[in-house]
């Protein structure tokens, strides 16, 4: 690292999964860091996103599965969930990540922290409170927020987010759910086990519309039979209205227009990146989708890198920690410089029962023109299906004409540690016939990878 | 209080003043009539004051290119004019 005059070596904008993995990797490497977070240090992640949100999602599992345990000769006549200690549950989890708003964390590893918002100055100088704090390098991975989709009279209706959903002191009797994505639906799935009413929206045909078609209307299936949940795909909400205590949605479906009353609203749709950081005063591009980078995660200024969803709203929190060690690493190591391989980077969403793919979908691979097999195993065909009586789920694997595993989803409990074999087989260019041929523990879920493996042909 | 780094490195509080005084400017510069510009300088004033409250801190490009931003949706050839101030503030 060559000899500066600035305050720090490198300067990381932003706690989360993209920016804490960088500043301690590069503290201990003996770069003098600093780390700036204008909220809550940790991030959104385990404070307000993946971590509450799946802590609370056990225990909604835990009494939706104890319910059902009838068919195992499983009986309680007192079955039943206190909401509060539910929260308090979540509460505990947060504090038990070492996140939750902690900076000793960080300054114990060496890292200075600093709280506000930080703006570039120039293109070696972030003003904090008015503090100026300059760097040879600068990772930015401020993150984004929540993007507000145009409704009519969305700004006069109060309505929660999937940050503020997870605070209520009681689930609501019914709740509007506009989009349909990850958050949306493992938010959905969680009300409705404590006996919300929900109803949920997507503009497109389906739920998931980014995964296979199978994958979406599993999910669909599981939401609508198991959870009487209302799923309403090709609905554009147009405007929401307040009456007493109820808010009235209205909507566009099938071409004529509807409106449910409800007792909540929650926005679950799209992200902004948060670039109102002051880039055009370090010469940095961006535009709407987020901050412009090349391969190796650098800016338009060489000594600027970006992480997370900054970059887009399409990457998971795992993907979140590859660009961020990556950073780190292009920064340590300017002459060895690397590019994340987002192959086997697993897309997850923990419902009941998980969903996980990796790799490339079939539309994937119809988009760049790739010959391409599939084959599906159903979870009834494996005998772990038999025992935990679970049916529905199946394993599909995507293949190159060679049968070289390509991608693959998982809908099954446990999917998403079930997803990593195929995630090595994809990355390691390995075929469906290594996985036929690799022995699989009886009674696992795997199983079902073998199984679908075995049937390439 | 906001304050503002000039060009020069000077640093001195934002005076929402000398922002009205110039987008007045350019107004006069594009002819604009007293009524609308009078309403166009108030609604910008505004919605600069909204956008800069949480930031202690900006560049004197920082308001040039936010209140050109602002302006550009409701008069595009005044934000030209004012974007293109030598010194505004």
């Amino acid at each position: 690292m060559k000899k500066t005059n600035f305050d720090f070596d490198l300067i990381v904008l932003g706690s989360g999964a993209g920016g804490s993995a960088a500043a301690n990797i590069a503290c201990k490497n003996g770069l003098k860091v600093a780390i700036v977070e204008s909220d809550i240090f940790g991030g959104e992640s385990p404070n307000y996103g993946d971590i509450p949100r799946k802590a609370m999602l056990n225990a909604a599992h835990t009494f939706f599965l104890a319910r059902r345990a009838s068919k195992f000769g499983v009986r309680s006549s007192t079955l039943g969930y206190n909401f509060p200690s539910v929260a308090a549950w979540k509460r505990l989890v947060v504090k038990r990540t070492g996140a939750d708003d902690n900076t000793d964390f960080y300054e114990k590893q060496g890292v200075k922290t600093f709280r506000g918002n930080a703006r570039f100055i120039t293109p070696n100088e972030v003003s904090v409170n008015r503090q100026h704090l300059s760097a040879d390098n600068f990772i930015i991975a401020t993150g984004s927020k929540i993007a507000l989709p145009d409704i009519k009279n969305l700004e006069n209706v109060p309505y929660h987010t999937p940050r503020t959903i997870l605070d209520v002191m009681r689930p609501p009797k019914s709740i509007f759910i506009v989009g349909g994505g990850t958050e949306a639906i493992e938010i959905a799935q969680l009300l409705a086990i404590f006996g919300t009413k929900v109803y949920i929206s997507e503009i497109s045909s389906r739920l998931l519309p980014q995964e296979d078609e199978e994958v979406g209307l599993s999910i669909e299936n599981t939401l609508v039979e198991d959870m009487k949940i209302f799923v309403l795909p090709q609905t554009r909400v147009v405007a929401v209205e307040k009456e007493g205590l109820s808010k009235k949605v209205i909507f566009q479906r099938g071409g004529t227009e509807k409106f449910i009353k409800v007792d909540e609203i929650l926005i679950a749709g799209g992200r902004a990146p948060n670039t109102d950081i002051g880039l055009e005063n370090a010469a940095v591009e961006y535009n709407d989708e987020g901050i412009v980078v090349n391969e190796f995660l650098q800016t338009s200024n060489k000594n600027i890198y970006a992480a997370g969803s900054i970059l887009g709203n399409k990457f998971t929190t795992s993907d979140i920690l590859l660009q961020s060690r990556v950073c780190a690493n292009n920064i340590l190591k300017p002459r060895a410089k690397v590019s994340p391989d987002y192959t086997a980077s697993p897309r997850t969403i923990f419902t009941w029962p998980e969903v996980a793919s990796v790799g490339l979908t079939e539309d994937d691979c119809m988009r760049r023109d790739l010959q391409f097999k599939t084959s599906i195993a159903p979870l009834n065909l494996i005998a772990r299906g038999n025992t935990d009586n679970f049916k529905t789920g199946f394993v599909k694997l995507i293949c190159d004409k060679h049968g070289k595993i390509l991608g693959g989803s998982v809908v099954a409990p446990e999917a998403a540690s079930i997803i990593h074999e195929i995630g090595i087989a994809a990355r390691y260019n390995l075929y469906a016939s290594d996985l036929a041929d690799l022995p699989h523990a009886f009674l696992s879920w795997n199983e079902a990878v073998r199984i679908a493996a075995n049937r390439i042909r | 209080m906001n304050f503002v780094i000039k060009s020069n490195g000077v640093t001195e509080a934002y005076d929402s003043y000398k922002l009205e005084k110039s987008l007045i400017e350019a107004f006069r510069i594009t002819k604009s009539p007293a009524g609308q510009a009078e309403h166009s300088t108030k609604y910008v004033l505004a919605e600069f004051q909204k956008w800069v409250q949480d930031k202690p801190e900006i560049t004197s490009s920082d308001i040039s290119r936010q209140v050109g931003k602002i302006l550009g949706n409701i008069d595009p050839s005044t934000a030209y004019i004012f974007k293109n101030f030598k010194s505004i503030i």
